[in-house]
């Protein structure tokens, strides 16, 4: 244990005295625990995904659920700008922009395989990200809002006087993901069962959203990268004091967040095979941002409910799709009032595992550490003998 | 030349009477109020309805257009004192995200129930100003532009006075200067707000009348890019002060109408939001703002 | 034996208001160091100048022998582009770096991120030290897994040093404010730091917190660390403090052992002109 203490913390002085007495090991249990009910219901969530071409394969449905799909992977890529660092972007959307029309650009003009395409369009996101995040970063968080809702307008009219971007028709004939002589418009057949090429694509865009999108983003916020931004957005000057680099840790988020919307992008750019500035108007922007404040800032599942919601309410609801932008309005401003922190909030605990009053640690379970180390503060005041000079 | 000058002046002085809503409001609450450009926008519907309401088309008269106006500035600022009772109010103590995220849900509202109400299409603007006009130092004026203006300085002067010169106005800079100050004083908080939201809005309301007299057609996003290029002069200036926001609207008429001379109109705004980054990144103070020392 | 911290001829100002007005003293390594002052005596300010949140407007901070306050070069000034160049992190030294030298910090208003649970809180202060590399959070690789249950345990470590008894996995909202203060102490502490600068730490804690924040703070002294802290108890400072440096209106007017600012004339006057202060607390 002290050796991976020494491997994990580098150059510190001062080391902790080893704790009073070894906690018990949590419970991992569905229903004992948090995280073990979490974990069931996510396995839960990627089988429903998994056999939803089995129920209905049909071109409108795995469109739909493609778009859907598509969705929450932005929603959990602003989720890690809003939710977790606490930044507004309201400009999201450009980054969306960007890597559909880098990997539009690449694979029509250029004649790039989409694989290619799809690491130049993370390095522009990365570079997008960094261009509009580290002149704007450095001032407060309002001013951030508007500028990024500037820089989403740029991006939009940028890709609508240029020649390169098609203008306002945009670019046509995406052509799908291929590896060497075999594309997904090939379809694919195993155990006798015939895949079209929807249906593959779907498990594609399935695949990369719930394995980068959704784990990648949750682990992300586990680790120390993420406990950093939440730090800063609980209170930035803790967070500076307590040794985070604010700056790094904001310009990270955006950076994050940038490279999701752009892996998204792409998958759009390949799912409709066609793109026009249209799609990318302040309006996305605005509803992906409800989706993330609907559901719950900072909360995974609370995130994935909101983007299915936005994205499946004008398909599941066709009457009110006149009245949806005025109803999400509204409901935005009813959340913010009665419950800011969403529909499922990050806090959420399971009401059976809600805990009351915290229970003093008994001291007859301290036991691999010598008592003389270590004494308690509210007990005989010691001056020395501690752990110390162990360092 | 002096054409670009001019036409920069009069798109400069809608710009400055929104931005100086924004201004105020931020000065006052730190808000950044999303919904303000919509309240622009309100104010021409306002405006159009009335007259719809009274079977008025094609109109010229510039009396008839000061009443319209008057009457959309007191409905604007009303609605814009109810938005802050139901939507601002109640969340002055949250964190500074929950009430941004309130102001788009507050615009997004505006717009599209303005957009169920009158339909998504452009309307005409019932009073339309006579375009002939006549020659002066090598630019084409027209007199109702020179009223335009005049009205926009008039409301600026005025507003100048407010804040200035009356009980009221002072009760507005000590609360931007220290709110719980304020209070102790026995400035009643919640009043003095209300006032410069029914203040702003109702400025806003205005320049939405005078360009919907102006350009000839409304439509129910026009309150957007005017709410960003009004919050860009605001910044230009130095937000939270007013002369400053006067000043960066002026201005950014002037580079706008510039810009799209060189550049081409399409860059138009691509011009105006690259001065925004610009400055904030060079001067977040703006031309006229003091710097601040953020406590801790 | 040199000095730990080296504030020389300090000065700080607000557009006309002089907060701090060529402080000096040093800290050495392993001391408690009481500064003390009425009310707007530029104590915090000064503080918030040497853990570099605010840039002084003349005179340096040395801190373990590196200088936290930068002389920024004359043509800078001239040209007034001072404050963009400082923007920019240019010619200042920022808090978090000089938290990386070894210098933590607390808060007079208590400033937890109250969205995360007491443990991360803690694990959290540990940023500046943990190896935790992007790659290996996303695939959650041994590497990651040993380092997080290791930054777990010293995490667990720090807050029974403090002797924090409650739930650890609460959010901080949901605890007393005395244990709070207990937090905060910890979070500072697992920055591993050098010298721990104490803002009030006794504010609003009844007779027996202050009794075990007393022995928390020999505690941490016996650690190795030198604790600097601003407080208005006297009664804890007398007994406490190995030196005191006593301000007021922004300037030192006194530093020297407790008993000695205890008689000191100077010290005498600046209280009992504003004796009600001292009695507020």
């Amino acid at each position: 244990m002290v050796r991976d203490l020494d491997h994990a913390l580098k150059h510190v002085s001062l080391r902790a005295p080893a704790p009073r007495f070894e906690r018990p090991r949590p419970p991992r249990g569905v229903f004992t625990s948090q995280q073990g009910f979490m974990r069931a219901l996510g396995v839960g969530a990627v089988l429903l995904v998994a056999v939803l071409p089995f129920m209905d394969a049909s071109r409108y449905t795995m469109s739909i659920a493609t778009s859907a799909l598509i969705y929450v992977m932005l929603c959990m890529g602003l989720n890690v700008v809003v939710g977790y660092a606490g930044l507004l972007d309201l400009g999201y959307i450009a980054f969306f922009a960007v890597g559909a029309y880098i990997s539009g650009i690449f694979t029509t003009v250029l004649g790039w395989p989409m694989w290619a395409a799809l690491i130049a369009t993370i390095v522009a996101c990365v570079t997008a990200g960094i261009i509009i995040g580290a002149p704007t970063l450095r001032l407060r968080s309002d001013y951030l809002a508007i500028v990024t809702l500037g820089f989403g307008e740029i991006i939009r009219i940028t890709a609508n006087n240029l020649k390169i971007t098609g203008g306002p028709s945009g670019i046509h004939g995406i052509p799908t993901w291929s590896f060497g002589p075999w594309s997904f418009d090939d379809g694919f057949n195993l155990f006798g069962i015939d895949f079209p090429e929807r249906v593959v694509f779907y498990y594609f865009v399935a695949a990369v959203v719930i394995v980068v999108g959704v784990i990648g983003a949750g682990r992300l916020a586990k680790g120390r990268l993420g406990r950093a931004w939440k730090a800063v957005r609980d209170d930035e000057d803790a967070a500076e004091a307590m040794g985070i680099n604010t700056y790094i840790a904001k310009i990270s988020a955006y950076i994050i967040g940038a490279v999701w919307a752009g892996m998204a992008g792409q998958l759009m750019a390949t799912h409709l095979s066609a793109i026009s500035p249209n799609s990318f108007q302040f309006l996305y922007s605005a509803l992906i941002l409800m989706a993330v404040v609907l559901g719950g800032m900072g909360s995974t599942p609370g995130v994935i409910i909101g983007a299915l919601f936005v994205s499946l309410a004008p398909e599941l609801l066709r009457d009110f799709a006149e009245w949806r932008y005025l109803i999400f309005g509204v409901l935005l401003v009813v959340v913010m009032l009665f419950r800011p922190s969403g529909l499922w909030p990050a806090t959420a605990v399971l009401p059976w595992l809600r805990r009351t009053r915290p229970t003093p640690p008994a001291f007859t379970e301290a036991t691999a550490v010598p008592a003389s180390v270590m004494e308690s503060v509210d007990g005989t005041p010691t001056t020395d003998a501690h752990e110390g000079d162990r360092a | 030349m002096m054409q670009l000058i001019w036409n920069g002046l009069i798109v400069g002085s809608f710009y400055a009477l929104v931005a100086l809503g924004y201004s105020m409001v931020y000065g006052i609450i730190k808000l950044l109020n999303f919904a303000h450009g919509d309240i622009y926008m309100l104010g021409a519907f306002v405006g159009f309805f009335t007259l719809s309401a009274f079977g008025i088309s094609n109109e010229t008269s510039i009396p008839l257009l000061l009443v319209v106006l008057l009457l959309s500035m007191v409905t604007t600022g009303l609605i814009g004192v109810g938005i802050e009772r139901i939507a601002y109010r109640p969340l002055r103590r949250s964190p500074r995200l929950a009430v941004l995220i309130t102001a788009i849900g507050v615009s997004f509202t505006l717009e599209y129930g303005v957009r169920q109400i009158f339909g998504p299409n452009p309307e005409a603007f019932p009073i339309r100003l006579e375009s002939s006009g006549f020659d002066v130092l090598g630019m084409r004026v027209t007199a109702s532009q020179i009223v335009l203006v005049v009205i926009a300085a008039v409301l600026m002067l005025v507003l100048a006075h407010i804040v200035e010169r009356t009980r009221q106005g002072r009760a507005m800079r000590a609360i931007a200067l220290d709110p719980t100050g304020a209070q102790l004083m026995g400035v009643n908080v919640d009043r003095v707000i209300a006032m410069v939201f029914f203040i702003g809005s109702a400025l806003a309301g205005a320049a939405g009348v005078m360009a919907g007299a102006y350009y000839g057609s409304i439509d129910f996003l026009m309150g957007f890019i005017i709410g960003l290029k009004a919050f860009t002069a605001a910044v230009i200036g130095g937000i939270g002060n007013l002369y400053g926001a006067m000043l960066g609207g002026v201005l950014l008429g002037m580079l706008e109408s510039f810009g799209s001379a060189w550049f081409g109109g399409e860059w138009r705004d691509v011009f105006a939001f690259g001065f925004l980054i610009l400055f904030l990144t060079l001067k977040p103070t703006g031309l006229l703002g003091a710097r601040v020392v953020e406590r801790m | 034996m040199s000095a730990l911290l080296e504030v020389r001829d300090l000065r700080l100002q607000f557009g006309g208001v002089t907060a701090v007005d060529g402080l000096s003293f040093e800290v050495r390594a392993g001391e408690i160091l009481a500064v003390i002052g009425p009310n707007g005596a530029g104590k915090t300010s000064a503080f918030n100048c040497i853990s570099g949140f605010y840039l002084p407007t003349a005179g340096s901070v040395v801190f373990d022998g590196k200088a936290i306050v930068r002389t920024v070069p004359r043509i800078w000034r001239r040209l007034g582009l001072v404050n963009l160049l400082q923007s920019f992190g240019l010619y200042r030294v920022i808090p978090s770096r000089v938290t990386k030298w070894g210098m933590a910090r607390t808060f007079q208003n208590l400033r937890l991120f109250r969205e995360l649970s007491v443990l991360e809180n803690v694990t959290t202060a540990m940023h500046a030290n943990l190896r935790e590399g992007f790659w290996a959070t996303l695939l959650h690789t041994p590497g990651y897994r040993r380092a997080e249950a290791a930054c777990v345990r010293e995490a667990r470590g720090w807050l029974d040093f403090v002797g924090f008894e409650d739930d650890e996995q609460l959010y901080v909202t949901q605890l007393p404010y005395g244990e709070q203060r207990r937090v905060e102490i910890a979070r500072a502490l697992a920055t591993s730091p050098k010298l721990l600068l104490l803002d009030e730490p006794a504010a609003g804690l009844n007779f027996n917190e202050k009794q075990a924040l007393m022995r928390l703070i020999r505690k941490i002294r016996g650690l190795g660390v030198a604790v600097v802290l601003i407080e208005h108890d006297m009664g804890l400072v007398m007994e406490l403090a190995e030196r005191i440096v006593v301000l007021n209106y922004g300037k030192e007017i006194a530093d020297g052992a407790p008993e000695d600012v205890k008689r000191d004339p100077a010290v005498i006057e600046a209280y009992l002109g504003v004796d009600e202060s001292e009695d507020a607390r």
